[in-house]
C-alpha cells in the first residue's frame, strides 16, 4: 500500500508560483508600503567592481543619511541595486528588470559610458529621469533630456590631460598611450587634436588591451619616437602597471594621468618613487582640506566601509542629495523630477558644483594634481573648465 | 643589441614563461583525465591570492610565504579532485566542460567575497631592483620569473620523462583502462596530477603577481593566452606547451612593438587560428587520425 502524499503537486506547484511572485513583486510591495524605491545599476561582480564597489558603498552611506533626515518626500528612500558587471546586455537588462519590478521614479545608471549607451534608448522608452557617471561624450551628444551625468565628462579630461601637459609642463612633443576601448579611444583623439590645436606635436598614440598586463612594448615605442611626455589615459590598475613599468624601465619623462589612476584604490599600488614627475586629472580630491563636510564624508566610508573614500564614489552620494532637494519639493512624479534636476544650479556636493547644461552635464570642472614627493599625497595644482 | 629588442626579449620570455606553466597545467589534467579544465585561470587567481595572504596579510618572510602558498594550492587541487572532477567524471565530456567553466565563476566571485575588489601589490623578492643587461633596464623580478618557471618546467619534465612515477603518469594518460589492468593506481596518480596542475598554475599567480599586480580578474586573460600557446606547442606535448608559451609571450611583445599595440592580442589568436588550420596538432604534436 503506498503511502498518502502529504502535500499533492498541485499544492507544490502552487506554493511555488506564490513563492515566486512575492519575491518578483516584493520590492513593489515594498515601494507601496511606505518607501520610496529608486534603482541602481552598479556592478558589483566583474572587472569594473573595483569603481562599482564605491558607488555601492556611497548609495548605501546616501540611503542611510537621507533616512535618518526625514527621508524623501515624507516617505523612507529604498535604494534598489542590480548588479550590472562588465557587460552591456546586463546592463540593459538589470534597467528593465528594475523598471519591471520596482516601477521607480528614478534610476542610478553606471559609471561606464559604454553601458549608459546601452542603456540609453530603454531610458526613453521608460521615460523615467536617471543619473549617470560615464564620461563618453558620445553619452551626453545624445542630448537625451531623462539622463544627467554626475561627472566630468571626458571631453574636460582630455582638454585638462591636455593643457597640463602643454600649458602647464611647457611640453611640446607628446606621446599618449590609452586603453583601447570608447573611453580611452576617444579620449586620446579628442586630447591630441588639443594638443595639435594648441601648436604641440603627437609623437605617437599607443593603446593597450583592458586585460593586458605588460605595456613595456607602447612605452618603448613612445619614448623611441622622441616624446618629452606623455599623456596615460586608463583605468586604475592598468594605470598603475604603466608609471610602474615607466619606472622600471627607466623611461624618466612626466606623465599626465587620467583620473582613475588617481584614486586612493590605484594609487597605493604605486610606489612613492613611482609617481614622481606624475600629474594626473581627478573630479576631486577628497582630502580634509575641501572642508569639514568632505572631510566628515570620508571619514565615516572609510569606518563604515574600511576602504577609502574616491570621487566615482561620492559623485553617487551627491547626486542622491540632490535627487533628495528635488523631490522633496516635487514628489516622486519622474516629469517633475526630471524638470527639477534639469533645473539645478550652483549645488555644492562633497565632490563638485552642481549645474545642470542644455545635455545634462552637471559638472563642469576637473582639478589637476601632482604629488607629494615621496608620498601618495596629492597636492592641488589648478582647477580647469572649459 | 638595441636596448629595446633587449627589453622585448625579456618581457616576452617572462611572459611566454608564465603562459607555458599554465599551459602545463591544461597539458597534465587533460592528458591524465581527458578534461579540459576551464578553471584554469581561477587557480592561477586563487594562487597569487595565497600568496597575497601569507606575504602581505600574514607578513611571513618569503622563503616560508611561498611554499606556504604552494602547499596550498597542491590541497586546492587534492579538493578541486575531490570536489569537481571525481562526481563529474563519469559523466560526458561536455558535462565536465561545462562544469569547470560553472565552478571557474563560483572561485572568481568568491575569490571577490574574501579579498574584495581592490587589487593588491605583492612584493617580490628582489623588490623592485633593476639591473642593467646590455644597456637595457630589465626588472629582477622578470629575470627571477623566467628562471624559477624553466626550473620548474625542468623539475616536471624530470618527473614525467625520467621517473618510473612519471612513467605511470603516462601509461594513465595513453589509456587508463590497460594502465588500471598493469595494477596502476590510477585514482592515486588522478589526485597527483591535480596536486602538480595546481602547484604549476600556484606558482604561476605567485609570480605575476608582483609584475602584474593581483586582482581577482586576473586569471582569464592569462589562461586564454596559455591555451593558445599550448593550440600552438600541440595540445599534448609538453615541450609543445614550452615553446608554445614563449612563442606567445615573444609574439606579444614583438606584435606590440612592430606590428600593432592595439591588436597584439588579435595577432596572437590569428595565428592559434592558423594553426588549427594548418597543422592543428601544433608544432609538436602528433597528428592521431581515427580508422573508420
Amino acid at each position: 500500500m503506498g503511502k498518502k502524499r502529504l502535500i499533492t503537486r498541485r499544492t507544490a506547484l502552487s506554493g511555488m508560483v506564490a513563492g515566486a511572485g512575492i519575491t518578483i513583486y516584493a520590492p513593489r510591495l515594498s515601494a507601496q508600503s511606505g518607501e520610496i524605491a529608486v534603482g541602481a545599476m552598479v556592478p558589483l561582480t566583474g572587472p569594473f567592481n573595483v569603481s562599482g564597489q564605491q558607488y555601492n558603498f556611497s548609495l548605501q552611506m546616501a540611503q542611510d543619511d537621507i533616512n535618518a533626515n526625514g527621508g524623501v518626500a515624507g516617505k523612507k528612500l529604498k535604494v534598489v541595486f542590480e548588479d550590472v558587471k562588465d557587460s552591456n546586455s546586463v546592463a540593459v537588462n538589470a534597467f528593465l528588470k528594475v523598471v519591471r519590478d520596482v516601477n521607480p521614479p528614478f534610476v542610478f545608471q553606471s559609471s561606464y559610458t559604454t553601458q549608459n549607451l546601452a542603456t540609453e534608448p530603454e531610458v526613453t522608452k521608460a521615460q523615467i529621469p536617471c543619473m549617470y557617471a560615464g564620461g563618453g561624450d558620445a553619452v551626453h551628444f545624445k542630448k537625451n533630456p531623462w539622463m544627467f551625468r554626475i561627472r566630468p565628462y571626458d571631453g574636460l579630461q582630455s582638454l585638462a590631460l591636455a593643457k597640463q601637459a602643454t600649458d602647464g609642463l611647457g611640453k611640446k612633443k607628446i606621446g599618449i598611450i590609452y586603453v583601447q576601448n570608447d573611453f580611452g579611444q576617444p579620449g586620446a583623439v579628442a586630447a591630441s587634436k588639443i594638443i595639435k590645436d594648441g601648436g604641440a606635436e603627437i609623437v605617437g598614440m599607443e593603446a593597450y588591451a583592458f586585460t593586458d598586463n605588460d605595456m613595456s612594448a607602447q612605452l618603448q615605442k613612445l619614448k623611441s619616437a622622441g616624446a618629452d611626455c606623455l599623456i596615460c589615459i586608463s583605468y586604475g590598475k592598468d594605470g598603475a602597471l604603466v608609471l610602474k613599468l615607466a619606472k622600471e624601465m627607466g623611461i624618466g619623462l612626466p606623465v599626465v594621468v587620467s583620473s582613475g589612476v588617481m584614486v586612493p584604490a590605484a594609487r597605493n599600488l604605486i610606489a612613492p618613487d613611482e609617481l614622481v614627475n606624475v600629474y594626473g586629472v581627478m573630479d576631486a580630491d577628497l582630502g580634509p582640506e575641501r572642508g569639514p563636510a568632505v572631510a566628515d564624508y570620508a571619514k565615516r566610508f572609510k569606518e563604515r566601509f574600511k576602504i577609502d573614500a574616491d570621487p566615482f564614489g561620492s559623485c553617487y552620494y551627491d547626486g542622491a542629495m540632490i535627487l533628495k532637494q528635488v523631490m522633496d519639493k516635487v514628489g516622486p512624479d519622474k516629469e517633475k523630477i526630471r524638470d527639477g534636476l534639469k533645473a539645478v544650479k550652483d549645488y555644492k556636493g562633497i565632490t563638485n558644483v552642481f549645474t545642470t547644461d542644455a545635455d545634462g552635464n552637471m559638472v563642469h570642472s576637473l582639478a589637476v594634481f601632482s604629488v607629494v614627493p615621496g608620498t601618495r599625497d596629492l597636492k592641488f595644482i589648478r582647477t580647469i573648465s572649459p | 643589441m638595441s636596448q629595446q629588442l633587449i627589453q622585448l626579449i625579456v618581457s616576452g620570455l617572462a611572459v611566454g614563461s608564465v603562459y607555458a606553466l599554465v599551459g602545463l597545467a591544461f597539458i597534465l589534467v587533460n592528458e591524465a583525465t581527458g578534461v579540459v579544465n576551464f578553471a584554469t585561470g581561477q587557480f592561477v587567481t586563487i594562487g597569487c591570492f595565497v600568496a597575497v595572504t601569507t606575504v602581505i596579510q600574514m607578513g611571513l618572510p618569503l622563503f616560508v610565504a611561498y611554499p606556504a602558498a604552494l602547499l596550498a594550492m597542491a590541497m586546492f587541487g587534492v579538493v578541486f579532485y575531490a570536489v569537481v572532477f571525481r562526481p563529474l567524471q563519469n559523466r560526458s565530456v561536455v558535462t565536465v566542460i561545462i562544469g569547470t567553466v560553472m565552478i571557474g565563476i563560483v572561485i572568481q566571485n568568491g575569490a571577490l567575497m574574501t579579498w574584495g575588489s581592490v587589487p593588491f601589490r605583492p612584493r617580490s623578492p628582489f623588490g623592485r631592483q633593476v639591473v642593467d643587461v646590455f644597456g637595457a633596464a630589465i626588472s629582477a623580478h622578470a629575470l627571477f620569473v623566467i628562471a624559477v618557471s624553466f626550473l620548474m618546467i625542468g623539475l616536471l619534465y624530470t618527473l614525467i620523462y625520467k621517473t618510473s612515477l612519471g612513467a605511470r603518469m603516462r601509461a594513465v594518460a595513453q589509456d587508463r583502462d590497460a594502465a588500471r589492468l598493469m595494477g596502476i593506481g590510477v585514482g592515486r596518480l588522478f589526485v597527483l596530477t591535480w596536486i602538480i596542475a595546481g602547484v604549476l598554475t600556484g606558482a604561476a599567480g605567485i609570480l605575476v603577481g608582483p609584475m602584474w599586480f593581483a586582482d581577482v580578474n586576473m586569471g582569464d586573460p592569462i589562461a586564454l593566452k596559455a591555451f593558445a600557446a599550448i593550440i600552438i606547442g600541440g595540445f599534448s606535448s609538453v615541450p609543445g606547451a614550452i615553446v608554445g608559451g614563449i612563442l606567445v609571450g615573444l609574439a606579444e611583445m614583438f606584435g606590440a612593438a612592430y606590428i600593432s599595440s592595439a591588436y597584439k592580442d588579435g595577432l596572437v589568436f590569428l595565428v592559434m587560428i592558423l594553426f588549427l588550420l594548418v597543422r592543428p596538432q601544433g608544432i609538436f604534436g602528433e597528428r592521431i587520425g581515427e580508422r573508420a
